[in-house]
């Protein structure tokens, strides 16, 4: 750590001076002050796994930036008749539900406006943050009971639940009459997966012939796919963190199975295309629900996004490249669910009038409505905390390291395909 | 915007005044005929792929003399078309939630149900409405309970009385008997195969008048007594397995009211069920058959037919409002709604608490309470000053 330099004792009366012209400053330097000093400071707090999901952690920091920077003036905006400096702390849950109750702890302490949560710990953090007046606004994690408008008033989510991500993913695997094999890490992100998939094949449980724990940090995942292979499936729905559906891919490919898999929205993490990146072929016909990128107007609300995006941030890479050897892009997908979330916590503290009353405040924020960046409305309302609808979950497939919208599924079919090349 | 409409229908009135021979548009039936039902609240936005069919069952919960309490809403909008939607039903909800199961959540918002989603050709939106117990005033069927005991006798009078009637501004007069038997027939098919109507052109010579419309209520259900009572009779319904059955139509061309009376001895404590639906119908020729064949054996004219042409178009309008007590958005092809009226069972008000003694030897509480204060605030005047 750098020392501060100590003042030479004949600077004292000048240091003195200048102190007290800073503590003047500090407090508002009186009526002929300027407004950037008379803001107050806020935070939003951004609890992400930055070091074990990088990619999910940035994607969502950067979205929270970035819609500060968009809603704000330098940072600096007005509620009611306050001015605030609007801050975005970065704290790393580490993937421990432990850490990010810690980190939501941080955010109380430092009255921070909200937390932006990749979803690790809320179950262990929700309560804190409510007797706080806290909002927690989830931009990744979709398990079904980390929100409940009832239970949770100050828990928000803007992003595919798993409900909706299993429910659609019935509807496009089951009418192709699959024996399909549920597999699931061990993870909170698996297991809530596997009881989504449950309640979606309620309708047909005889179609899943295997239901298959995947153990976090297993690198060679051949007995589990082994496993499904012998159990008589024909197609496997994996719910688990990017490495694992890169492990799975990697045992059914290796073994000569050309097994249809579909996954979550995690089967778009770069890391999958990072650790198959040595046979693109594998990758290819990979398909992964995730929430539509792009709104029924068309894609130009999400392409100007990507556009601000990538001059902020520059374009997120993913390691790899098509066979004519463009490098591929992620597009932002994550990143407009953090911005979208922050576009809705920053609206509700103008409409409440500031952050004084906070109980006010996560009133306000359950019953705002905003448009997202891709044009599609986010709302709250006093009976749905979802800013992303279930019915919004299309389906895209892997070519060539890049993926587009499938065409056997009405809404996929309807959306255009994202750059992803530079 | 439905009272907009209801006025515009009564600012044409004047336009139809000495209007002879001349060519008429029928009355929408899709204009309603009152501001309510549909019951009001939120709107915005809509956006709809193509609506096929409602469904709704209206669950009112009574108290014993037959006075609605709780009114429940359980709405199932068929969506078939391709494409987003988004919209509000708008009505004075308290709370909402989609059945265990259901495909899609609906959203709250003040006086208004939400919807958004992608419709991939087919999607079923079931929602299930608490709402404001004022909502009651829209309902069709009005339910009343006389209970009264007389030594160890009583008697039970249960009226049903149709509530829908209403006067509408519209026109009478004489049209062309051949061409209005044609359109009346032509309405009967749509009905009777459930299709949309839409206002046929007519000619006639019209003058403006008032018209009272009813839609009849067709209704079934049963009054359950106590078992200490005995000696049951029954006027109105009868007795079956130990409870009193009834069914009837109420309104159109039965009475807008029905009544079941019960008499007997012991404590009867009433418990009624009462399942209503809005009857669709088109008017009969008198004799039956076609209008047209009753134009052909002179037992119609053209004054019979214009009343029946306008009744039967009026009564198709009040049936569409009844037969959406919720709103739905765009035009279904097919709209339903069950009325089902049952007695609730009510918590019984806490008994008030008796005034406990005040241990000011007679001082009120409140008055102690404020002594006391004074007194702590004059300590501590004291206090601050030693």
């Amino acid at each position: 750590m750098r020392q501060r330099p100590h003042l030479c004792p004949r600077h004292q009366p000048l240091g003195l001076a200048l102190a007290l012209a800073l503590c003047v400053a500090a407090c508002g330097g009186g009526a002929g002050g300027s407004s950037t000093q008379s803001a107050s400071p806020l935070t939003i707090v951004v609890n992400a796994p930055f070091t074990g999901a990088p990619t999910v952690a940035d994607a969502i920091a950067n979205g929270v930036d970035l819609a500060v920077q968009a809603r704000t003036q330098g940072g600096l905006l007005t509620a009611g008749d306050r001015r605030y400096r609007i801050r975005v702390s970065k704290l790393d849950d580490e993937l421990s539900p432990l850490q990010a109750l810690r980190n939501v702890r941080t955010a109380i302490d430092d009255h921070a406006l909200a937390v932006v949560d990749e979803g690790t710990g809320v179950d262990a953090s929700w309560s804190a943050a409510n007797a706080a007046h806290l909002p927690i606004g989830i931009t990744y994690q979709g398990g079904q009971e980390l929100v409940d408008p009832v239970e949770r008033p100050n828990v928000f989510r803007i992003a595919p639940t798993d409900r909706g991500l299993a429910f659609r993913l019935g509807e496009y695997v089951a009418p192709k009459h699959h024996k399909v094999a549920f597999l699931v890490d061990d993870t909170a992100y698996g297991t809530q997966g596997r009881e989504a998939l449950d309640k979606a094949w309620a309708f047909d449980p005889k179609q899943v012939v295997a239901h298959i724990v995947l153990p976090s940090g297993q690198t060679d995942l051949s007995p589990q796919v082994l496993r499904a292979q012998r159990a008589g499936a024909d197609a496997l729905i994996v719910w688990a963190r990017a490495p694992a559906i890169a492990s799975v891919v990697s045992a059914a490919r290796s073994r000569g199975w050309e097994v249809p898999v579909y996954t979550t929205p995690a089967g778009a993490d770069p890391i999958v295309r990072q650790q198959l990146a040595y046979h693109p072929q594998w990758v290819d016909a990979l398909t992964f629900a995730s929430g539509r990128m792009t709104a029924e107007e068309g894609p130009a609300p999400f392409e100007q996004f990507q556009q601000s995006y990538q001059s902020a941030f520059g374009p997120d890479l993913v390691g790899v490249k098509t066979k004519q050897g463009s490098a591929v892009t992620q597009p932002p997908e994550f990143a407009m669910y953090a911005y979208d979330m922050t576009q809705a916590l920053l609206s509700a503290l103008q409409t409440a009038g500031g952050a004084d009353d906070r109980a006010r405040y996560v009133r306000v924020l359950g019953a705002t409505t905003v448009e997202g960046a891709n044009g599609d409305a986010r709302s709250f309302n006093r009976r749905n905390h979802e800013g992303v609808i279930d019915d919004d979950v299309a389906f895209a497939r892997f070519h060539d390291m890049t993926f587009a919208p499938v065409k056997d599924d009405p809404l996929s079919a309807s959306l255009p395909t994202i750059t992803q090349t530079q | 915007m439905r009272l907009a409409a209801v006025l515009a229908c009564a600012l044409a009135w004047p336009a139809l005044a000495a209007a002879a021979d001349r060519q008429v548009v029928l009355p929408d039936p899709h204009v309603p005929l009152s501001p309510e039902p549909p019951l009001s609240g939120s709107t915005g936005q809509a956006r709809v792929p193509q609506p096929a069919r409602t469904r709704e069952v209206i669950r009112v919960g009574v108290d014993t003399a037959g006075h609605p309490v709780r009114v429940a809403v359980l709405q199932r909008i068929e969506l078939r078309g391709v494409g987003d939607y988004e919209f509000a039903v708008p009505a004075p909800v308290l709370d909402v939630y989609a059945p265990a199961g259901a495909r899609a959540q609906p959203g709250l918002l003040d006086r208004a149900i939400v919807w958004q989603g992608f419709s991939p050709g087919r999607r079923d939106l079931v929602a299930v409405a608490t709402l404001d117990p004022r909502a009651a005033a829209a309902l069709p069927l009005a339910v009343d309970v006389d209970t009264r005991t007389s030594g160890d006798g009583f008697r039970v009078v249960l009226t049903l009385r149709n509530r829908t009637e209403t006067g509408v501004p519209s026109f009478t007069g004489r049209g062309d008997a051949a061409g209005l038997a044609a359109v009346l027939d032509g309405i009967r098919r749509t009905v009777a195969r459930g299709q949309v109507v839409t206002p046929p052109l007519i000619t006639a010579d019209v003058r403006p008048a008032t018209i009272p419309v009813e839609v009849p209520l067709a209704f079934r259900g049963e009054l359950t007594l106590s078992p200490s009572a005995r000696g049951v009779r029954v006027v109105g319904g009868r007795l079956e397995h130990g409870r009193i059955v009834f069914a009837g139509t109420a309104g159109g061309a039965e009475p807008s009211q029905q009544l079941v009376v019960v008499t007997g001895t012991g404590d009867p404590g009433p418990r009624v069920r009462v399942v209503a639906t809005p009857v669709r119908g088109v008017p009969a020729p008198p004799g039956g058959g076609s209008w047209r064949d009753a134009v052909a054996r002179g037992r119609a004219g053209g004054r019979d037919l214009l009343t029946a042409s306008v009744g039967a178009m009026l009564g198709l309008a009040r049936a569409n409002q009844y037969e959406t007590f919720l709103a739905t958005p765009g035009t279904p092809e097919q709209a339903s709604a069950t009325y089902v009226y049952t007695t609730a069972k009510i918590a019984a008000a806490a008994p008030a608490q008796a005034p406990k003694p005040s241990g000011g030897g007679g001082i009120p509480g409140v008055v102690a309470l404020a002594a006391a204060l004074l007194a702590l605030a004059a300590a501590t005047v004291v206090w601050a000053y030693l």
